[in-house]
């Protein structure tokens, strides 16, 4: 009886998903798979394509601008645990019913609705040298000084990383909060009848059943860091200098406006290694914990 | 945790349930012994036991306090930018780059609406964003509930392997997959096409996962009762599990929505006649045309991120719903 239950699902259960998996197919496994070939040539509009071996991933660990931009898309992780954080404190402040709350979750998402295209423009003109952030600061007595903020070096990369923190504590704040909401009452009662603080309750129950959570959106969030594109794509476009130049604009820049794509191919390949990497890190540092929301 | 919950019980007994720590729902548990207990008991009784609905109240002031200050202060670090352009928009002649700013708005006149709507042709552009998004909508949404629905509920050889390889694409990304897309693309002659547009994101590993997720909540009655009466499979499929998936597919709908409304790059790519353009390629193009004219830009910008806060403000209840029910899989 069972047996045939599972010979009888096959048609049916192929033919719904042989659209989406063609689609898959071609835009999600074919441009990893292709890549591999590709780096290996020296396609690109010009000329006639070559197999030309290891060359194109001999020349990437000589390009200083990859290797900049390498570490600067490895440095954008610094913003995955601060927007954590901060989210799942905010996750926590607006998880009550006061009056009004909900005009307060709705306000801190509207940054993440926002196109990067209309955020890049408010926060350009907020932050240039005569901009309103300069001049906040100033009359606080802050600093003194006009800061270009996104016309300097050392500062550019780091004002990039607010404006994904701004644009992304909602996003987060929204996941947490449906953990929070997902964690019964009553284990905060019995706490307070053991006499657990308020912070302690935060630390023993809030916290580890929060885990799954803090896993899924640490994962999207460092997934996100070290392919950061927009920010920088409609910013700063890398500059001043290579200063915000991140892995996936440079990819980008040779790929799609100088048309090296054996070349793009084999950056992205080697991004693509690290990312991996980076997420298997990850997985197994959360599995040590017993938690699996895949499961 | 913020003392921010509603005054749900009559009365609190016992001082440990002072910090109901936000719970909401803990306190009625509690509430009801003393109730009717006026202030003149207090003295007599231990402290923090018999407080009438008026003391807790009066109590709760100061906490109110702060969470409603906290709030306040961080909804104006997080709308304060849009509520600034706004003022722009409204004061025809404001140059940004003065200093010092401008911050609030002196006087407020429509001029930068009415003269950016004639300049630019917003009705084609918004036309343009519609038929990519909804069309990016139609397919995000029936091929995440084609191809997730097996995954949840149909046994068959191979399963595993599918859901296997579907995340390992999630963890192993394509660096070079803008590349390889508009190779494709140009293979598949969609260059200048609103379907070569929407095609590479018509449906996404991570929208059939959180579809999966949703199905697994539902129940197998469903399906075998389905099977019992002598249904297909598609009709099973479309009219008996489909409407149970209902959160599932407003999540997806609304962060398709937003994805393909504020997508700027991708058509850029493809589309190479800016009159093709969605808002917000061609409020990248906008910007670039008439750089100083910073009225027109932010009525612009004001304008074109105006939709998309409307429909989260109207669908904001069903996308918490769908996040709760799929996140927790």
């Amino acid at each position: 009886m069972r047996r045939r239950t599972l010979a009888s699902d096959a048609l049916p259960a192929w033919s719904f998903m042989a659209p989406g998996l063609l689609v898959i197919g071609v835009f999600v496994l074919f441009p990893i798979v292709y890549s591999i070939p590709l780096a290996l040539t020296d396609y690109s509009v010009l000329g006639e394509t070559k197999f030309i071996g290891l060359d194109n991933f001999r020349r990437a660990f000589a390009d200083d601008s990859f290797l900049v931009s390498l570490w600067n898309s490895v440095l954008y992780i610094i913003v995955v645990p601060v927007l954590q954080i901060l989210s799942i404190l905010i996750a926590i402040l607006v998880n009550s019913r006061i009056p009004g709350i909900q005009a307060f979750r709705a306000a801190y998402y509207i940054p993440v609705v926002t196109s990067m295209v209309a955020v890049a423009l408010m926060w350009n003109w907020l932050l240039s040298q005569n901009g309103v952030v300069n001049y906040i600061l100033i009359t606080l007595g802050i600093t003194d000084q006009k800061i270009g903020w996104l016309s300097t070096s050392s500062t550019a990369l780091y004002v990039l990383m607010f404006i994904t923190l701004w644009k992304g504590l909602g996003y987060y704040m929204m996941l947490y909060l449906a953990g929070l909401q997902s964690i019964p009452a009553d284990l905060y009662e019995a706490a307070i009848v053991d006499g657990a603080s308020r912070a302690q309750r935060v630390r023993l129950i809030t916290i580890p059943l929060l885990r799954p959570y803090i896993f899924f959106c640490s994962l999207i969030s460092l997934m996100g860091a070290i392919r950061v594109f927009d920010e920088m794509f409609v910013l700063t476009q890398g500059g001043p200098g290579t200063s915000t130049l991140t892995s996936s604009l440079y990819i980008y820049e040779q790929g799609l406006e100088q048309l090296n794509f054996g070349y793009a191919s084999a950056l992205g390949l080697i991004v693509s290694v690290i990312v991996g990497v980076l997420s298997v890190i990850v997985f197994r540092f959360n599995r040590q914990g017993g938690v699996n929301p895949y499961g | 945790m913020m003392n921010l919950s509603e005054g749900g019980g009559p009365a609190v007994a016992g001082s440990k349930a002072d910090a109901p720590g936000g719970t909401p729902g803990a306190d009625p548990l509690r509430g009801g012994l003393t109730a009717g207990a006026g202030p003149g008991r207090r003295g007599t009784e231990p402290a923090g036991s018999g407080r009438s609905r008026g003391w807790r109240l009066v109590r709760r002031i100061p906490g109110l306090l702060v969470g409603y200050a906290l709030l306040l202060a961080l909804a104006l670090f997080m709308m304060g930018p849009f509520l600034w352009l706004l003022s722009v928009s409204l004061m025809p002649g404001t140059n940004v780059f003065k200093f010092p700013p401008a911050i609030f708005p002196t006087f407020i006149k429509l001029d930068n609406y009415t003269q950016v709507w004639s300049f630019i042709d917003f009705p084609k552009y918004i036309g343009n964003t519609l038929i990519i998004t909804g069309l990016g909508l139609v397919l995000n949404i029936l091929l995440s509930l084609s191809t997730a629905y097996p995954l949840a509920k149909m046994r068959f050889k191979g399963r595993s392997l599918v859901f296997g390889v579907l995340v390992a694409t999630m963890i192993i990304p394509s660096a070079t997959a803008l590349v390889v897309h508009y190779l494709t693309i140009t293979w598949f002659g969609l260059l200048g096409s609103f379907f070569g547009v929407v095609l590479p994101s018509a449906v996404s590993v991570f929208n059939i996962f959180l579809m999966r997720q949703t199905f697994l909540g539902v129940p197998d009655d469903i399906r075998d009762s389905g099977k019992v009466d002598g249904a297909s499979e598609l009709r099973i499929w479309w009219r008996l599990m489909v409407p149970m998936v209902k959160p599932g597919i407003a999540v997806i709908a609304l962060l398709e929505f937003m994805s393909y409304w504020n997508s700027f790059l991708w058509p850029i790519v493809v589309l190479d006649d800016p009159a093709q353009y969605p808002l917000a390629s061609a409020l990248t193009y906008l910007n670039g045309q008439f750089a100083y004219n910073f009225g027109w830009i932010a009525a612009g910008t004001i304008l074109s991120v105006l939709p998309i806060i409307v429909v989260f403000l109207f669908t904001q209840r069903y996308y918490m719903e769908g996040i709760s029910g799929a996140v927790k899989g």
